[in-house]
């Protein structure tokens, strides 16, 4: 676990979350770094899109809180759900992303800045930036809604299920791009996909009975599968 | 977030709904239709005739197509609320909304201006079949255009009430239609009893009705007009207190992602 003099943008203190009689997440503390890529694994239903909610402050815990660096709040937080919702329809790609960006607060002028900046990483923008939403194909709005997030500049992006839908090419578009818009940004992903997890993360946090059991810096796709089969497996 | 920011968002919300909706093309044709399939019916079937009596007043078709007209802008007014944020919680869109810098409810006014700006089109289409067919003009003063677009804002407060309850309760569009429906029979759009009248005074298209009637029919403005615009801010406040309120509670029982 990162200790608490390092440089940190994300806090999450003692937080508790119970469904009825269901704790789901369990006195959990953890500071996510700076410039990091940090992925949540455990079996479906085991908490981590509650914690993601919890991040993002669409869920308010039980107990506990979640602090952010100084001048950054919730509202600094992009969260972008699994499936292929978080974005509107009947508009095109280029039309939500400006949209989101004035909503972050930015002008047209950062938006446009914003754009050619990260389409040079992510040149599907391109080719679908014209499309109706509801025309593209579930991978490609998946990539749109996380393009949004982006251009927009959020500090803290969190992702739902994140190669979800993906082909091979665009998966590893994804991979490059994370990397390279990292810098000065929390970035905290869930996915059952360990190839890619081991190809970006920084941090692989295995969630088990609502806590943060297992943080592992930088593993590989053997080590995270034998940590899964270990933890979650085994028992069974 | 800066005040020109905030107008800046305002202004893009209204141009994504705007966009969006002229895209849904066959939405604004079915609007146009069901208004003026409607409209048709009741003037066919000489509907509102006491409205004539009741103001004094001869062309009581004028007084009825006044209400429905008023009617119809309640409805945008609704659907500015509640439909949009029904859909946006079953499209995912609304947490995003949520999260971002811009407050709100900026964003929901600027639904409400779209939404009126739409319902013009359908308006426009009603008054100039009006004066087709039934060979009714309608004198609008700027006193009934103010009215009109109040009572929008007002029953768009009613609407946030509405659309903080499905967002703690899910699936209420069944009642949202019931009520928008309900709302011809019990705000004298058409003809109303009396008794009925007394309880509904306080919603905005009530007492829209009364000015708009009063003022065309008698020339006249009286307090009716204070009321409204009271009744409208009382509404806004309560819909977006009873919003947020839901929104939090949303929020702590762990439903406001799941529609």
């Amino acid at each position: 676990m990162a200790r608490r003099e390092d440089k940190y943008m994300l806090e999450l203190k003692n937080i508790n979350h119970s469904f009825g009689e269901n704790i789901i997440i369990n006195n959990l503390s953890y500071l996510f770094e700076d410039s990091s890529i940090n992925t949540i694994i455990a079996p479906n239903g085991t908490g981590k899109t509650t914690l993601l909610n919890i991040i993002s402050g669409l869920l308010i815990p039980n107990t506990g809180e979640v602090t952010f660096d100084a001048g950054y709040s919730e509202k600094d937080v992009s969260l972008l759900l699994s499936g292929d919702a978080n974005l509107y329809r009947k508009n095109t790609v280029k039309e939500n992303s400006e949209f989101f960006g004035v909503l972050m607060g930015l002008s047209k002028e950062e938006i446009r800045h914003n754009i050619e900046k990260y389409e040079k990483m992510f040149p599907i923008y391109r080719q679908i930036k014209n499309v109706l939403v509801e025309k593209l194909s579930y991978g490609q709005k998946r990539l749109a809604a996380l393009f949004s997030a982006v251009i927009s500049e959020s500090k803290y992006i969190l992702i739902d299920e994140v190669s979800e839908g993906l082909d091979l090419e665009n998966v590893k578009m994804l991979k490059e791009f994370l990397k390279e818009i990292k810098k000065d940004k929390v970035i905290i992903l869930v996915s059952h996909d360990y190839k890619f997890v081991s190809d970006v993360s920084d941090k692989v946090l295995f969630l088990a009975d609502g806590d943060f059991k297992i943080v592992f810096d930088k593993p590989t796709e053997d080590q995270i599968i034998a940590a899964y089969v270990e933890m979650f497996m085994k028992s069974k | 977030m800066s005040f020109d920011k905030i107008i800046k968002a305002l202004a893009y919300e209204i141009k994504l709904e705007l966009v969006s909706s002229f895209r849904y093309r066959f939405s604004i044709i079915s609007d146009v239709l069901v208004f003026s399939i409607l409209m048709g019916f009741m003037l066919s079937t000489g509907t509102g005739k006491s409205l004539g009596a009741k103001y004094n007043y001869d062309n009581y078709k004028e007084l009825f197509l006044l209400g429905y007209i008023a009617w119809s802008l309640a409805l945008a007014g609704l659907s500015a609320s509640t439909d949009s944020i029904t859909t946006e919680l079953s499209r995912g869109t609304f947490y995003r909304k949520l999260n971002s810098k811009c407050p709100m409810w900026v964003l929901l006014f600027g639904e409400l201006i779209a939404s009126v700006v739409i319902h013009l089109i359908v308006i426009a289409v009603l008054c100039l079949l009006a004066y087709l067919v039934w060979d009714i003009t309608i004198h609008i003063s700027a006193v009934v255009l103010l009215a009109l677009f109040i009572n929008a804002i007002g029953m768009f407060g009613i609407g946030l009430v509405i659309a903080g309850f499905a967002i703690r309760y899910k699936r209420v569009n069944s009642l949202i239609l019931l009520f928008q429906l309900g709302l011809l029979f019990i705000t004298d759009t058409l003809p109303t009893s009396k008794l009925l009248l007394s309880i509904t005074q306080v919603i905005p298209l009530t007492v829209c009705n009364k000015v708009i009637r009063e003022n065309i029919a008698y020339s006249v403005t009286d307090n009716s007009f204070i009321v409204l615009l009271a009744l409208t801010f009382l509404w806004l406040v309560v819909g977006y207190l009873l919003l947020n309120y839901h929104i939090n509670k949303a929020k702590r029982h762990g439903t406001l992602l799941f529609y």
